[in-house]
C-alpha cells in the first residue's frame, strides 16, 4: 500500500482494528514518515482527551498513603557486602613484594590475552550484525508494546528461516528498577523459549541473538521483565509482541 | 511545581516527587478508571497499578508529544482496559459518550494548555451521531474488540469499522481547531 493508503489506516491503528499485516506496514510508516507520527499523536492527544471528559470521581483517601508505601517497598533494597576479609601476615617483606609483583604481572597477561579475544568476539558479532541488517532480503519483525503509551521501538531482524541468528535492534526502551532486566523469547505452538536477556537504551542498540532453534521454527516473538540473569519461563504478560514473518 | 519540573524529577527517581504527582492527580487517573471499570475496587487497583507505571515508564514522557495530563490519562484508560480484560468483565451496551457536565468534570489545572481544545472535543461529542459515540464507547472505554461490538450491535463488522473511524476523525478534527 503507498504511504496515502496507509496514512488513512492511522484511525484504525489507533482503535487497534488492523490486521498484523496492516499493523507492521503502518509500524513500518510510522519509522519513516513524520506525517505519519504526527497524525498518530493528534489522534492518541484526541483519546486521550475523551478519557478527561470522564465525570468527577473523589479517589479514596487511603489511596495516597497506600501508594507511598508501595514505592518504599520497590525501592528498598538490602545489600550485603561481603567481610573484607583479612591478609595474611608476612614475615619476609621481599618475599611479600615478590609474590604480588608475579601475581600482577600473571593477572595482567590473562586480563590481556582475554582482551584480545573479547575484542575479536566483539569484531565477528559486528560484522554479523551489519551482514543480517543489511541484508535486503532481511525480514523485520516489529515488536509492538501492549501499552501505547511505550515509544520504544524494537525490531527483530532475521534473513533466513534456517537461521539461527538474528538482530534485535532497540530503541528507546525505558531502564528498568534495580534488579530486573528485560528478556526476549521465541514461542512456538505453545513451546516458549528463552532467546537473552537484555538491558534498555536510550539511543539504537543492535545485538546479535543466537536462538535456540532455526527462526523459521518460530511463530512469534515476546518481550517480559524479568529478575536479573532471566528467568526459565515467563513470569508475566508480556510487555511486547510480534508475529515471525 | 510545573508538571514539566515534577516529571523531570520523576524521571530521576525522586520518589517524592511522585507522591506529589500522585497527590495531585489521583482523583483524575480514578475517575477515568471508574469510567472503565465501573467498580470502586477495580477502579483502586487500577489506579494504583497505573502510577506504578507512571513511576517505571517515567522516562518515556516526552513533553513534546503532549502534556503530562495526557500521558496519564492514556496510561490511566490502558491500564484499566487491561484490568477489564483480565477479569474478563463485560460493559453494557448503554455505555455511552456522554461527557459530564461541565461543573461536574476533572479538576484541571487552570492553565493547562489544552483546557480550550477539550471544551471544543467535548461540544463535538455532544455533535456526534448517537451511533458513532456509542461504537467509540464501547471500544474504548469497554475494550471491546470492533467484531465483538458487532456481535453485540448485531450489525456487520465493516458497519463498526466505519462507525467508529468516523467518529474517530470528527474527534481528532475537533481537537486539533485549537
Amino acid at each position: 500500500m503507498d504511504d496515502t493508503t496507509l496514512i488513512d489506516l492511522i484511525p484504525d491503528y489507533v482503535l487497534g482494528s488492523l490486521s498484523s499485516d496492516e499493523q507492521a506496514q503502518v509500524d513500518a510508516l510510522l519509522a519513516r514518515s513524520q506525517e505519519a507520527r504526527d497524525s498518530l499523536l493528534a489522534y492518541e492527544q484526541t483519546l486521550a482527551g475523551l478519557a478527561l471528559l470522564s465525570p468527577v470521581r473523589k479517589a479514596p483517601a487511603h489511596l495516597t498513603d497506600d501508594f507511598s508505601k508501595r514505592l518504599q517497598t520497590m525501592a528498598a533494597v538490602s545489600v550485603v557486602k561481603p567481610p573484607i576479609s583479612q591478609l595474611p601476615r608476612r614475615r619476609t617483606a621481599w618475599l611479600l613484594l615478590s609474590a604480588a609483583a608475579l601475581l600482577i604481572l600473571i593477572i595482567g597477561i590473562v586480563f590481556a590475552v582475554r582482551a584480545n579475544a573479547n575484542a575479536r568476539q566483539q569484531q565477528l558479532e559486528q560484522q554479523t550484525i551489519a551482514q543480517i541488517i543489511n541484508n535486503s532480503a532481511a525480514h523485520q519483525t516489529v515488536l509492538r508494546f501492549a501499552d501505547a503509551n511505550n515509544q520504544a521501538h524494537v525490531v527483530f531482524y532475521s534473513v533466513q528461516a534456517a537461521d539461527t541468528d538474528g538482530v534485535l535492534a532497540i530503541q528507546g526502551l525505558s531502564a528498568l528498577p534495580t534488579g530486573k532486566q528485560y528478556q526476549l523469547w521465541t514461542i512456538n505452538s505453545g513451546n516458549t523459549v528463552s532467546a537473552g536477556v537484555f538491558d534498555a537504551g536510550t539511543q539504537q542498540v543492535m545485538r546479535l541473538i543466537h536462538l535456540q532453534a532455526a527462526v523459521g521454527t518460530y511463530k512469534q516473538m515476546a518481550i517480559t521483565i524479568e529478575p536479573i540473569g532471566g528467568s526459565i519461563q515467563p513470569s508475566g504478560q508480556p510487555i511486547a509482541t510480534g508475529t515471525l514473518s | 511545581m510545573d508538571d514539566l519540573s515534577l516529571i523531570e524529577r520523576i524521571q530521576a527517581h525522586d520518589q517524592e516527587a511522585m507522591r506529589t504527582l500522585h497527590q495531585q492527580y489521583v482523583d483524575l487517573v480514578y475517575s477515568i478508571t471508574y469510567r472503565v471499570l465501573s467498580e470502586a475496587t477495580a477502579a483502586e487497583e487500577a489506579t494504583q497499578d497505573a502510577f506504578m507505571k507512571v513511576w517505571q515508564s517515567a522516562a518515556s514522557f516526552d513533553h513534546e508529544r503532549g502534556s503530562l495530563i495526557g500521558w496519564l490519562a492514556r496510561i490511566a484508560r490502558n491500564t484499566a482496559i487491561d484490568h477489564l480484560r483480565l477479569y474478563k468483565r463485560k460493559v453494557g451496551l448503554d455505555n455511552s459518550l456522554d461527557a459530564a457536565e461541565e461543573s461536574h468534570t476533572l479538576p484541571l489545572p487552570d492553565n493547562w494548555q489544552d483546557r480550550e481544545r477539550l471544551q471544543t472535543l467535548r461540544m463535538a461529542l455532544e455533535d456526534l451521531p448517537h451511533d458513532q459515540a456509542q461504537a467509540l464507547a464501547l471500544s474504548y472505554f469497554g475494550g471491546m474488540s470492533q467484531s465483538e461490538i458487532a456481535e453485540d450491535m448485531k450489525i456487520p463488522l465493516g458497519t463498526v469499522k466505519t462507525r467508529m473511524r468516523l467518529g474517530l476523525q470528527k474527534l481528532k478534527e475537533a481537537w486539533g481547531k485549537n
